[in-house]
This record gives C-alpha cells, structure tokens and sequence, in this order.
C-alpha cells in the first residue's frame, strides 16, 4: 500500500532540497513534464494537403543536454469547411499520418538554450479503396529559449507575494522546409508533400507557475512565414510567382496535476486547450480567399519521470473537436503522442 | 556524447543537402519552349454525378471557356470550391467543371459531393482516369480550355486565374 500523498510529498520535498544543495542549478520537473507535453500537443495537425511540423524543445532548468524521441500517430475525422462546419470522412476512408520527432537541446549558458527537431513522416492513405503511401522528411524546428528566472520559480506552499513568480520563456523559432512540398523537386503528386515548402519565424512566450503539485501554463506563439519564389508546382514548370503563407497565432492554456510516487518518481497528469490561426496566404500582392485555417482542441497528458528525473516517459493524446465553429479549413484529427527524453551532461 | 553530436551533424547535414529545392527557392522561370507551346486539347466525354453525358466540344460550342478543377475533396479543395463556386456567377460564359479524379464509381463520387455541400456544381467523375491523365491533374490543378480548344492554363488553383479568364 502507498504511503500517504502528503508524506509522500514531504519525502520528495527533502530529497529535492538535498538535491539542490547538491547543485547550483535546481530541476523542475513539473516544468518539464508540462512543457514538453504542451510542445507536443502544440504539433500542428498536417494534412495530406499539407505537411508535418514538430514543436520545440526545451530543456529544464538543471538540463545541460537532452535528447527527446517521440511518436505521433495522427487520425483524421474529417474536416471544417470554410464556413466552419464540420463534415465527417467517409467511413470507409482511413486518412493516417505517423511522424517520428527526433529532438535535440542543448544549454548554452545559464538562462539560454537551444534545441532542434526532425520529424520524419509517414502518411498512409485509404480512399476510394485505393492505398496510397508516403513517406519523408518533415519541416525542421530549430529553438531559441532564454529563461527570464535564474532559480526555479516552482514552490510548494505560497508564503509571499515572491512565491507567486512564475517562470517565464521567451524564445523563437525557426522552422525550416526540410519537408516534402508542393514547391519542391521531391514531390510529383500531392500524396508525396510532407512539409508546407516556406521558412516560419515564431516569437513564442511560454508563462508557467508550479505549487506543487499543481502547475498551470500558458503558451503563446505568432508566427510569419517568410514569402518564397516559387517556379514549378509538383515538378511542372510554372509562370514563376511569390507566395507567402498567412500570419500564425497559437494559444494554449493547461493545467497539471503532480502525483508523488513511493520511490520518488512522479507521474503528471495535465489537460490543455489550444487554438490556433492562421491567416490568408498571399500570391503575389493578392490575398487568396478562403485560404485562412483555424483549429480548436484539447489535450490530455501523462508523464512519468524517474527519480533522478533524467527520464521522462510521456503519453498525450490532442483531440479536435468533431462538430461546427471549432475550426476553419482544417482537417479534424485525433494526435496520440508517445515519447521519451532522456536528460544528460 | 560527441557520437551524439557527430550523428546529430551528419543527420542534418544530410537532412539539408537533400531538400535544396525548398531551402533556397528560386524565381527564376524555368520553363522550356516546350511549355509555351500550344496543346490542343483532346476532346473529351465523361459523366457527371448527376450522370449526365458532358463532351468538351460541346461545352465549348456554348461557353467561352472551360475551366476544370481537380478536387479530391480535401480541405484546400474545399477553400478553392467555396472561392469558384462564389464567383461563377460574374463568368456566365464560362463553364466550371469540378473533376474527381480519386471516386472509384459515380455513387461514390455523389456521395462526397452531397457530404461536402457542393451539389450545385457540376461534378464530373473521372473513375477512369481519363483527365487526370490527359491534364497530369493533381490536387487542386485547374485548367483553362478556351474555344479554341487550347489549354492555356494548367496550374495548381490560384486567384491569377481569374486574369486569364478576363482576359479571354
């Protein structure tokens, strides 16, 4: 039988101070757990009209390297239409794309660090009973994170108005066309695209606060794609023109709840809501109508982290919500996640 | 760790080296003389959702043009649906034609435009693959054949194609 939470808590609580005096730079693992979750969750949805993209990663306040593997397995339901309804596939149609995220971050001085993403994607289609795979690179991620906090901002009780300081990140991210595109010479049919082709700067702002055993984040990001020559679609020759995607905003709020375990291992569980727009892209001087997209969803996590809180083992599942005005021009899909970081020196 | 960091290295470098086409784009028009070459098109007959018999010479005995859109019902298509479908009605000499190119029989087709909401377009059924053939269509590509049967527009959809239809 497990002893009590709050002796358990009280256990934990001794071993982390002991572990801090041990070191000059403390770990927040709620921090961790939340955050890397969250990142995940925040994967944008890519569709077979689309690509695949992987969030960023980022390293908790101890970490001076991580290597972070996890697994996407993307359903689809169907779709919102311009006019935000929401229209089913057909039950016989199996859309799935799986993307392998290989993740690397590495700290660069006390609050700066930096980490790098590659999916690798797999999309495998059923449609009109035609079986239609493919399979390549994604669009990379490259990070950079300062942490505006120089010690730890997570507490276990509030006893002043210091306790209530949360840790702030500031970052920005460069996501880079490594994918499969329409734009490109690695794509002749729509079923080969697995990146969107254009380069994306995002500003993002991650705002988190742990008192143990709670944690509650919030995530924001905008992002601008930066406008691209393009002179042959799917491999033909065309009238050469510029494109530019349209303007990126992404918001997530969530909340975590730390269970303590025997040998001093934990287990989180969190929930998110996120939303994210983007805006008309651009040929030329003209916006295209109708090409904006919009998607709402919810995510639920699990993570386990070792003792040592060099593991973390992390399982999360995103849904989109299969009704009207939950989105705009987006596919509704279901993204079960499963990974692992492992941090090191 | 440096092996970590050295297969990190080569994975990326690999990674880049393979895609240069998407990371250093360019607006140079690579187009050949073959591509500014006028193609007549093929006449062709095929049936629609409503399973009626459309011949493109007869289209084109009626409109000024014919434009095709291939969809295969997929988010982007729909955007470019709901686009065309709004502005159909400022070209009443042009014929729109939506062409599935990925339904496997008539039924089939129906249904997804019925799903979809696009039951006012004509809907043409490309089970056998004669057009995706004929046009290399793709998703989303739209092609212009004007009366003259030359296929002056082949392209994945854009709002520039509606120049070429004012300027037909």
């Amino acid at each position: 039988m497990l002893p009590s939470p709050k002796l358990l808590m009280n256990q934990w609580l001794r071993w982390r101070t002991n572990q801090m005096k041990a070191s000059t730079i403390f770990s927040s693992k709620a921090l961790t757990l939340s955050i890397g979750l969250l990142s995940s969750s925040s994967i944008f949805a890519a569709s077979c009209c689309g690509g695949g993209s992987a969030g960023s990663l980022i390293l908790p306040k101890f970490g001076k390297k991580v290597v972070d593997v996890s697994f996407d397995i993307e359903s689809y339901k169907g779709k919102w239409d311009s006019d935000r309804k929401y229209i089913p596939d057909p039950a016989a149609d199996s859309l799935n794309q799986y993307r392998l995220n290989l993740g690397y971050g590495q700290r660069l001085s006390k609050n700066w660090q930096a980490g790098i993403v590659v999916p690798y994607v797999w999309n495998d289609n059923q449609f009109s009973g035609e079986t239609i795979k493919s399979d390549g690179f994604g669009d990379t991620s490259l990070s950079f994170w300062y942490e505006t906090f120089d010690r730890v901002t997570c507490v276990y009780q509030v006893n002043s108005i210091e306790d209530l300081k949360p840790a702030i990140y500031l970052g920005g991210s460069l996501i880079i066309p490594t994918g499969n595109s329409m734009y490109g010479d690695n794509a002749s049919v729509n079923y080969d695209i697995t990146g969107r082709g254009l380069y994306r700067f995002d500003s993002n702002i991650i705002i988190e606060k742990t008192v143990y055993p709670f944690t509650a984040t919030l995530q924001g990001s905008y992002g601008k794609h930066i406008a691209r020559p393009v002179n042959q679609e799917y491999g033909e020759a065309v009238e050469p023109y510029t494109k530019r995607l349209g303007d990126r905003r992404f918001l997530s709020a969530s909340i975590g709840y730390t269970v303590f375990l025997e040998d001093l291992d934990t287990v989180t569980f969190s929930a998110a809501l996120a939303s994210l727009k983007e805006g008309k892209a651009q040929i030329g001087k003209h916006k295209e109508a109708k090409s904006q997209l919009e998607k709402q969803s919810a995510s639920l996590t699990a993570a386990y982290a070792s003792p040592d809180l060099r593991y973390i083992y992390k399982a999360s599942w995103s849904h989109a919500f299969a009704s009207d005005d939950y989105g705009m021009n987006f596919s509704v899909t279901d993204i079960i996640t499963l990974g692992l970081s492992y941090a090191f020196d | 760790m440096h092996s970590i960091k050295h297969i990190l290295f080569i994975s990326i470098a690999l990674l880049l080296s393979a895609c240069v086409e998407d990371l250093a784009p360019e607006s140079k028009d690579i187009r050949s003389n073959e591509d500014f070459e006028i193609i007549i098109s093929e006449n062709f007959n095929l049936l629609t959702t409503e399973e009626v018999s459309i011949e493109l010479e007869d289209e084109l005995a009626n409109y000024d043009a014919v434009v095709l859109y291939f969809t295969m019902w997929c988010t982007t298509c729909s955007g470019h649906m709901d686009e065309i479908n709004y502005k159909m009605d400022s070209y009443p000499n042009i014929q729109f034609l939506m062409v599935d190119f990925i339904s496997a029989n008539i039924s089939q087709s129906k249904n997804y435009q019925r799903d979809n909401g696009y039951n006012q377009m004509t809907t043409l059924v490309d089970n056998n693959d004669i057009l995706q053939n004929m046009f290399d269509g793709k998703m989303a590509s739209t092609v212009i054949i004007n009366k003259q049967k030359e296929i002056i527009f082949n392209e994945v959809y854009k709002s520039r194609l509606y120049n070429v239809l004012d300027n037909l």
